[in-house]
């Protein structure tokens, strides 16, 4: 799809959502990093309208918006991930990435909730993440830039065309790494800097 | 299927290759983890719901080589899902990342066919997920390893299940799949195409621009060619995504996908492959809200409309469509007429229109008829589309009507959808009804781009709107402009049958004298179509054999030669005949009519039937067999102490009277049950009986006969519908059975019918109609019925079955509604020879009998006369004979006693099920509709005032019985039990109508003597009139059956009453009709009827009671049992 066309179809799918809060704006720029400003720009825009006439409903049924949907989610799957091609983990796919998670002394799925940002950044002590970055051949900066984004919508939501994406969720770290099968020392390494309620200590 | 089946057979090989590793299957978890490890993946648990899930129960992440998947809660389910990924990471390779939110591990291979599932395709993630669901129960539990467990090893289900860690339905799944199915041998991939295109077909291909139709023949390679078309287009760019493929069939939609994904599996999943149906339920989903319906709109089958309807139906008041027993009759019909009209794109209003137009112009009474049937099909129509709006329901004639005029009416929808699809082909376009022209109109404007291929000549299904008149118009007033081509090369058939096509063909209606040349691109064989005179039915099955084998003895396998009849009836015997005489046959026919079926149709009622009348067959079943007379015995005591169902397994020894072995037979059987009380879910019960409990399965798995697959087959079949069952109120094992009787009786259980894809590799004779040969082709085609009655069948007797539209609601003809359909018809018996006959590519065979059952000659069709010289004439003698069929075995019984005229009556109409009523005095209760209960109350006022002739009622007593009588006995508690209390009032009313200015006198018991034996008749009313004359009465409260005052028991009746009051009048009384029918029969029919008694006598005496199949066969109370009788004899007493 050509740039003018995708942005055109992207604004115009984002417009007709038919709840356009934090969760669907931070899907959006997940999804389409490069028209963040122009979404953001509409976003206010459509609140302010909104606002003005509160009893307006927005039809889903509009053809437009139909199609406006369809290529939305057609162009969903084939199109690279956007935020995380750029990304300091994209170079760990397959055999390097388990052997990131080893190194780290985590199981993989840890390792994919970083990569989905599906963590509070706020929760993940700090030592974690300078080990983190270290093992990742990365800078401690880079690595909290990188977490602070949206999480990346995945998975089930992103296949079914008949439903909209559900609305992605951070937990802590703590709530991550409780649920987690491992050995009791290596759980209790990697909790030791956080505190009860999953917030980093300090 | 093919790739379900490659799946299949992976996962089997990786589970022994697992094994040989010395890995345990019987640690699942353990055993499906070492398999993802082999793969370098992880395997990681995490709680239900866990955020990493993304809202799946388990996926699988490429990227970092992991298999996560949700805590399911035992060691199985947890394999199920890791198996079910690394199925994902087999198949998908490395790249795909999958998650999974519906891992099923009782995932059918096929789908039932029944109901709304006939619509419902999968997408293609859906397929995948089937797709892997049957991997995963596979790798864990191998057909052939279960299948040696329980029949070497003897294993039950249960233990294999234990054994295993595995629920014991997936075992009993996996173990009916393992019995049942035959292996399927897996074909190397078809190599298309065969023949490189020629000229025809590549001017097809490479046509562009306007509409174009091509008009391929039979063998003439229109699918080559439609898929070169799509190959040929996605080579000069065009987009997968903007293509959309309308056929006819989910299995021509398979098929095509299939082909296209060979070369080009992108394409085939990006492509919109499906029948104008599911595109239409993929639309009305897309714009659910434009239609004012819910997102998720339900599907109403015939069954669930039908209910909707009869509800409705006391408030219509319907005259011409009244039936006061079974509303459900007329209702189907006016079903079929409804969809029929949607595929007109005329609503109700349309209709109603369309009828009053008719009925203003009416100049006949029959015309007056006609419109008022249409006013009241209009009324029906106008109910029904209100009641589904105000349920958020659709039909499955909606589903393209909808969007036809949804488009027709928003352009926007219509440019939307125009814009979406750029190529839109149509296979089988003669087959198109109007309102999918109009959903083409709608998508293609002035038909840009598109593409359609049919053959007018194949035009056979006319009963679904579709018409050649769709073919002829097309490039002038549907499409103007489009162009057409024409394939001309036949390559499936010799020379010799193509000339026998060719023949046909020139004279046939549709053609009209156009071009129907087809050169045989194979060549002389050196044997012309045949067609061969036999004498009898019979003979004729006996001569179709012989030819099977003599062609077999030359070298033609059983799976090269097909018979191919006009209708299900005679198929069914030819299925019967040739299974008889040791020919296998690939048949299922009515799968619920079916021996091994109706065994386990009875095995399920006995649980919920406190009179166990299912035990009749059962007794018959190897290894639990009872004695004919112990089983009377049984019966008798059930009817007389049985207070709850199952009773009698609890303590056979209780049941008094039976023999020794009788008692030991009851309690084998009880052992099957045990457990199990009537809230028992039936696949449960059923999967627990043949897996656990007896050896049933095992033993029709190792035998070795064909018959035995199709058992085998049938009860797979069987069991899979039994999985998807609606959800209802009631016991779900009455609910299953009830639900049987009335998709038989609406002829909605058609699709179970097919075989499952996995029976095609069996050696064996293909039997089917002539409709479903279509797209099929064989090396010999046997064709027998070859009679004038029934092929062409007349126009006549096909309308009688049907209701006739209104002047004017065909597009495209200008005379009445009647001669539209009678027309259509006549061209459609055409086109179904022609189909037949083009189905065989060396060899062909037409056969028909001379001679009727009663000795009179039978004319054969007119359609040999028109293969002119092309086939040759004989006359066969074959030498086979064809053994009885089991209900023509005569039973053992000696009967003493006189018979009533209700029995009488009984055998005349069938034999088996006088009986089981009569000799073997079954009577379950059937579930009663309100309807039936209100027969019920009014026979009772009924009968308590014939008992009393003294008093003289008034209405308004009348009036007071019935009130007593429909407290106790009515439908009191359906909400529209008022106007139910309405219509039992009318048949009062007109009862006591019929009675005024007579006086009653006391009513005889009338004998009548007759050679052989006596029958008692005792009249419900008799009356004397002013003059003084004397009135004989029959009273019933619902309708007349055609001739009923002709029939045996009316004979006697009025041979009785005469001698009993010569010169009285005989009469019988139809409540429900509000008729008085006299019966009149002349002094030389009486005698015949005298004599017909009498034979009649000797043939119960001789113990003949041969079954009389009919459509209401499903309305039987023994219709499940009615079959295979238990040996021994029985003494019967009759009424003294």
């Amino acid at each position: 799809m050509s740039d003018p066309k995708m942005r055109e179809a992207i604004l115009y799918a984002f417009a007709v959502e038919p709840n356009r809060d934090q969760d669907t704006l931070h899907r959006y720029l997940t999804e389409y990093p490069d028209f963040a400003d122009e979404l953001i720009d509409l976003a206010f825009e459509l609140r302010f309208a909104d606002a003005q006439s509160p009893s307006q409903t927005v039809s889903i049924a509009d053809p437009g918006s139909q199609s406006a949907w369809e290529e939305f989610i057609a162009s969903a799957p084939g199109q690279p991930k956007p935020a995380k091609a750029g990304s300091f983990l994209s170079k760990f796919r397959g055999q390097t990435f388990a052997d990131l998670a080893s190194r780290l002394k985590v199981p993989r799925s840890i390792l994919t909730a970083l990569r989905d940002r599906i963590v509070e950044p706020l929760s993940i002590p700090e030592r974690f993440l300078c080990r983190f970055a270290e093992a990742a051949e990365s800078s401690l900066r880079e690595v909290r830039e990188y977490l602070a984004h949206p999480p990346l919508v995945i998975g089930t939501a992103k296949f079914k065309s008949d439903t909209k994406p559900a609305q992605q969720g951070r937990v802590t770290f703590r709530h991550l790494v409780e649920n987690t099968e491992m050995s009791d020392e290596d759980r209790e390494e990697l909790l030791k800097d956080c505190d009860d309620d999953g917030r980093q200590r300090g | 299927m093919d790739a379900n089946e490659v799946s299949r057979q992976t996962a089997e090989r990786l589970h022994f290759a697992a094994v040989s590793c010395g890995d345990d299957p019987r640690q699942p978890y353990a055993f499906a983890c070492a398999e993802a490890k082999r793969r370098n993946l992880a395997v990681e648990k995490v709680p239900q719901n866990d955020i990493r899930l993304h809202g799946g129960r388990a996926l699988y992440d490429p990227d970092a080589l992991l298999i996560l998947h949700e805590d399911a809660g035992d060691d199985f389910a947890n394999a199920f899902l890791v198996a079910h990924e690394v199925g994902h990471a087999e198949f998908g390779g490395l790249e795909e990342f999958t998650s999974t939110t519906s891992a099923d591990p009782l995932r059918s291979s096929e789908a039932a066919p029944v109901g709304v599932e006939r619509v419902i395709d999968y997408s293609r993630k859906e397929r995948r997920e089937v797709q892997m669901d049957l991997f995963a129960r596979e790798f864990l539990l191998p057909r052939s390893w279960v299948r040696r467990l329980h029949i070497d090893d003897q294993a039950t289900a249960s233990e294999i299940a234990v054994q295993c860690r595995a629920p014991f339905a997936v075992v009993a799944q996996q173990l009916f799949d393992a019995l049942f199915l035959p292996a399927v041998i897996l074909a190397p991939p078809k190599s298309v195409p065969v023949n490189p295109l020629n000229g025809d077909q590549r001017k097809a291909v490479e046509h562009r621009g306007q509409s174009y139709l091509l008009e391929a023949g039979p063998g003439t390679g229109k699918t080559q060619t439609l898929v070169a078309r799509v190959a040929d287009l996605l080579a000069s760019g065009a987009s997968a995504g903007g293509m959309l493929v309308l056929t006819f069939s989910n299995k021509a939609a398979g098929e095509l996908s299939e082909r296209i994904s060979l070369h080009h599996p992108e394409a085939a999943a990006g492509m919109w492959i499906g029948t104008f149906h599911a595109f239409g339920l993929d639309l009305v989903r897309r714009f659910h809200d434009r239609l004012g319906l819910p997102v998720e709109p339900r599907l109403l089958d015939r069954t669930d409309a039908l209910d909707l309807l009869e509800e409705e139906y006391p408030r219509l008041e319907l005259k011409h469509f009244k039936n006061l027993l079974d509303p459900s009759q007329p209702l189907n019909l006016i079903l079929n007429a409804i969809s029929r009209a949607n595929d007109e794109v005329v609503d109700a209003a349309r209709y109603r229109a369309l009828a009053e137009a008719m009925l203003k112009a009416e100049t006949t009474p029959e015309q007056k008829e006609s419109a008022e049937r249409c006013l009241e099909v209009a009324l029906v129509f106008e109910t029904y589309e209100r009641l589904k709006l105000s349920k958020g329901c659709i039909d499955f004639g909606d589903l393209v009507s909808m969007p036809v005029r949804l488009c027709e009416t928003c352009p926007d929808v219509r440019e939307h959808l125009a814009g979406l699809y750029e190529h839109v082909f149509v296979d089988e376009f003669q087959d198109v009804n109007r309102s999918s022209i109009r959903l083409l109109k709608a998508i293609t404007g002035d038909g840009e781009n598109l593409w359609a291929v049919g053959d007018a000549k194949q035009s056979i299904y006319r009963f679904r709107g579709a018409s050649s008149f769709n073919m002829s118009r097309f490039g002038d007033d549907d499409f103007p402009g489009g162009k057409r081509g024409r394939l001309t090369v036949n390559y499936r058939s010799v020379r010799e049958i193509c000339d026998a096509l060719l023949q046909f063909a020139s004279e046939m209606r549709v053609v009209n004298g156009a071009d129907v040349r087809l050169e045989a691109k194979r060549g002389r064989a050196g044997s012309v179509p045949e067609h061969r005179a036999v004498d009898t039915d019979d003979l004729e099955i006996a001569a179709v054999v012989e030819s099977i084998e003599a062609l077999r003895a030359a070298g033609r396998s059983y799976r090269d030669q097909a018979v191919l009849c006009s209708g299900n009836e005679r198929l069914g015997r030819f299925a019967q005949g040739l299974e008889r005489l040791g020919v296998p046959v690939l048949y299922l026919g009515s799968l619920f009519e079916r021996e091994e079926v109706k065994d386990l149709l009875c095995l399920l009622s006995v649980v919920v039937d406190r009179r166990a009348m299912g035990l009749v067959r059962i007794a018959t079943m190897p290894g639990y067999t009872i004695s004919l007379a112990d089983i009377a015995g049984i019966l008798s005591y059930l009817k007389e102490h049985a207070v709850e169902p199952l009773q009698w397994a609890q303590n056979p020894q209780a049941v008094e009277g039976l023999t020794a072995a009788g008692v030991e037979g009851l309690r084998r059987v009880s052992t099957l049950f045990e457990g199990f009380g009537v809230t028992a879910d039936p696949w449960t019960l059923l999967a627990t009986v043949l897996l656990d409990r007896s050896r049933l399965a095992a033993g029709i798995a190792t035998d070795t006969e064909i018959r035995a697959r199709s058992r085998g087959i049938a009860i797979w079949q069987f069991m899979n519908f039994l999985r998807n069952q609606p959800p209802g109120r009631g016991l779900p094992i009455t609910r299953v059975l009830d639900r049987i009787r009335r998709l038989i009786l609406h002829s909605d259980e058609r699709d179970l019918r097919q075989l499952p894809a996995a029976a095609q590799g069996i050696d064996a004779v293909r039997l089917m109609t002539m409709h479903g040969s279509k797209g099929l082709e064989f090396e010999v085609v046997h064709i027998p019925g070859m009679t004038a009655a029934s092929l062409p069948r007349s126009p006549k007797a096909m309308l009688s079955q049907t209701i006739i539209p209104p002047d004017g609601m065909i597009e495209g003809t200008t005379e009445s509604g009647a001669s539209a359909s009678s027309d259509a018809m006549v061209e459609e018996q055409e086109c179904l020879f022609f189909v037949a006959l083009s189905r065989a590519r060396d060899r062909l065979f037409l056969y028909y009998p001379i001679t009727n059952s009663n000795g009179s000659s039978r004319p054969r069709s007119p359609f040999i006369g028109r293969l002119g010289r092309t086939a040759l004439g004989s006359q066969l003698v074959p030498s086979i004979e064809i053994p009885p069929a089991g209900s023509e075995i005569p039973i053992a019984v000696s009967v003493a006693g006189a018979f009533t005229d209700h029995q009488l009556a009984l055998y005349e109409r069938c034999p088996r099920r006088f009986f089981y009523t009569h000799i073997l005095d079954i009577g379950g209760r059937r579930t009663e509709s309100a309807f039936m209960k209100l027969h019920v109350a009014v026979k009772q006022v009924v009968t308590g005032i014939s008992q009393d002739s003294a008093s003289t009622p008034t209405l308004a007593d009348l009036e007071e019985l019935l009130a007593a009588a429909w407290e106790a006995r009515g439908p009191v508690d359906h909400g529209y039990g008022d106007d139910y209390l309405r219509i039992a009032s009318q048949l009062i009313r007109f009862f006591f109508d019929s009675m005024s200015a007579m006086k009653r006198i006391p009513v005889p018991e009338l004998r009548l003597l007759i050679d052989g034996g006596e029958i008692i008749i005792t009249p419900d009313q008799v009356l004397t009139d002013a003059a003084g004359k004397v009135h004989m009465r029959r009273v019933r409260t619902g309708h007349k059956r055609s001739k009923d005052e002709e029939n045996l028991a009316a004979a006697a009746f009025h041979i009785a009453a005469t001698a009993h009051s010569p010169g009285c009048t005989v009469q019988l009384i139809y409540l429900s009709d509000g008729e008085v029918t006299p019966v009149k029969l002349t002094a030389r029919v009486l005698e015949n009827r005298q004599d017909s008694i009498s034979r009649m006598l000797a043939a119960v005496k001789a113990g003949q009671f041969p079954l009389k199949q009919s459509i209401t066969c499903p309305r039987c109370p023994a219709f499940f049992i009615c079959g295979s009788v238990p040996t021994g004899s029985l003494v019967k007493k009759m009424a003294e």
